[in-house]
């Protein structure tokens, strides 16, 4: 597949895939207690931030849920990257809940471009841009993308590893630092992504 | 798995790199490193007991060894050929390591006559560790309260790994003649039918979810309304809303109601603090999905409605005491 033809589709599929996840979604995305709670977090360290008071800075974000009958209930956590990654974007949208989920959109179909990265890398030109052609339209990739949730960034990280792992196979050591910030992301934005890690 | 052969094998040589790699690995997880230090790494006993002691506890086996079994009888649940909890025998168990032998080896072999070997490989380990692990989260909250994050999670780890897969396959099919129109057709389709499930269930069904804009707008009708009126609330989806509520009254700026159900003191949770307005004197009552016939009794008057919720005026006081 030739260069512009590539360029012209990839174009086509990133307008596609930002109108799928940007219209109407300042209306749909959910809001329940886990976005409110996080809200309320961001807020706050936003506020340590500003008052120069870094011990009220969060090590560990919110607590994942442990099976009922163990000792293990409250123990487990995600990562506080969540709230750090989250951070700017707030502060830049002034934390409006809608200009915080347009973007958080916006970085989803940025992951068009990153899977046909890793089509191209680890097969072919055609297969980056099909691939690409899935993601865009996929339900679940656009229902979720848009939602201020610890899972919803976590399919953004894994095709950031996924495109670093991709430029490693090939012997691109430039890759490397892509694929480590990628894998270390997956973990701390979801808990589950340690299991990513036993991949 | 995967990734570690490739950081055995492929370690980067350029020292520049190895730093730049190390710092970004860094960055994310400092905070959670600290963490750990300081109290003594408990995350990783915790995930030691969620993964093995877990899969122990929830599968209902008491030993090590029993774990294959129960995986199998998973997985082949899961594929509708066995009921759950289904024990598997030993001639049953010895077929079925047979069978994953020989299909660990057709992977090999496969993967060996292929052109672009590394590739191949990769995806096949990916596909091949990735199998095990909805059983593992399955089993973790076996006994919890629901795994949709976690099932939702470990579909974010596949889907791309699948569209890669997809789509060589399609790009396959597409440079040969008579695979073409099938290739094609899987495309249309896969993608009329994604298209058809956004607009129906996210535009056009978007009050299906207890959304934003649903909330936003009850809000500001309860700061419209509120004062010497009475109201009560009544949620169907259940007791754990209500943050969200006192997040839109606080940071979007609407004026928090004097007072609700006339009541003296109101569950606010942990959130009351937050509030700039005082001590709580107002009444939310959160009730589940069998209440809602209350609702359309006598001495009431329905003011908002929608599918997931429902504010109505208290017109007989002795409801709000109920």
């Amino acid at each position: 597949m030739r260069k512009q033809a590539v360029g012209i589709f990839l174009g086509i599929l990133l307008g596609i895939g930002l109108f799928l996840r940007l219209y109407k979604s300042d209306q749909y995305f959910m809001f329940t207690q886990d976005q409110a709670l996080d809200m309320y977090a961001l807020q706050d360290i936003y506020s340590a931030l500003q008052q120069g008071d870094f011990a009220r800075l969060p090590l560990i974000g919110e607590h994942g849920e442990g099976p009922g009958d163990t000792n293990i209930e409250g123990s487990i956590y995600h990562g506080s990257f969540f709230f750090y990654f989250l951070l700017p974007i707030a502060a830049l949208t002034r934390f409006s809940m809608p200009g915080i989920v347009a973007l958080l959109s916006i970085i989803n179909a940025a992951g068009i471009l990153l899977i046909y990265e890793t089509g191209r890398l680890l097969f072919d030109r055609t297969t980056g841009v099909i691939a690409a052609a899935l993601y865009t339209v996929s339900f679940w990739m656009v229902g979720y993308g848009n939602e201020i949730w610890t899972p919803t960034l976590q399919p953004f990280f894994v095709l950031v590893s996924l495109a670093g792992f991709a430029g490693v196979l090939r012997g691109k050591e430039r890759y490397w630092p892509l694929l480590g910030f990628g894998m270390a992301a997956v973990s701390q934005v979801h808990s589950s992504g340690y299991l990513f890690w036993c991949l | 798995m995967s990734f570690s052969v490739v950081f055995w094998r492929l370690w980067p040589k350029k020292w520049n790199i190895r730093i730049a790699t190390f710092l970004v690995t860094l960055l994310p997880i400092a905070p959670t490193l600290v963490n750990e230090v300081t109290n003594g790494f408990g995350l990783l006993r915790t995930l030691w007991q969620a993964t093995i002691y877990q899969l122990m506890q929830a599968s209902g086996s008491r030993e090590l060894y029993e774990i294959p079994s129960r995986f199998f009888s998973f997985v082949m649940a899961s594929m509708g050929v066995a009921k759950f909890g289904w024990p598997l025998s030993g001639i049953q168990m010895t077929f079925l390591y047979i069978f994953v032998l020989f299909i660990i080896c057709a992977i090999i072999v496969g993967a060996r006559r292929v052109a672009n070997q590394r590739s191949y490989v990769f995806l096949l380990l990916f596909l091949f560790f990735f199998f095990p692990i909805p059983w593992i989260a399955h089993m973790y909250y076996f006994l919890g309260n629901g795994d949709t994050e976690w099932i939702l999670t470990r579909l974010f780890f596949a889907l791309p790994l699948l569209f890669l897969g997809v789509g060589h396959i399609i790009g396959n099919m597409l440079t040969i003649p008579w695979m073409r129109v099938v290739g094609v057709v899987t495309l249309v389709a896969y993608t009329l039918t994604n298209l058809f499930l956004i607009a129906d269930i996210l535009w056009l069904n978007e009050q299906e979810f207890f959304d934003y804009q649903s909330k936003k707008e009850m809000v500001q009708r309860v700061a419209r309304d509120a004062g010497g009126s009475s109201f009560e609330f009544v949620f169907p989806e259940g007791f754990r809303i209500g943050p969200e509520l006192l997040y839109l009254f606080e940071v979007e700026g609407f004026p928090f109601p004097e007072r609700i159900n006339n009541q003296a003191e109101i569950p606010l949770w942990k959130f009351m603090p937050a509030l700039r307005n005082g001590p709580a004197r107002y009444t939310y009552v959160f009730a589940h999905t069998d209440s809602m016939p209350r609702v359309h009794e006598s001495g009431t008057r329905i003011i908002f409605y929608t599918k997931r919720f429902v504010v109505y005026r208290l017109l007989n006081r002795g409801m709000a005491e109920k």
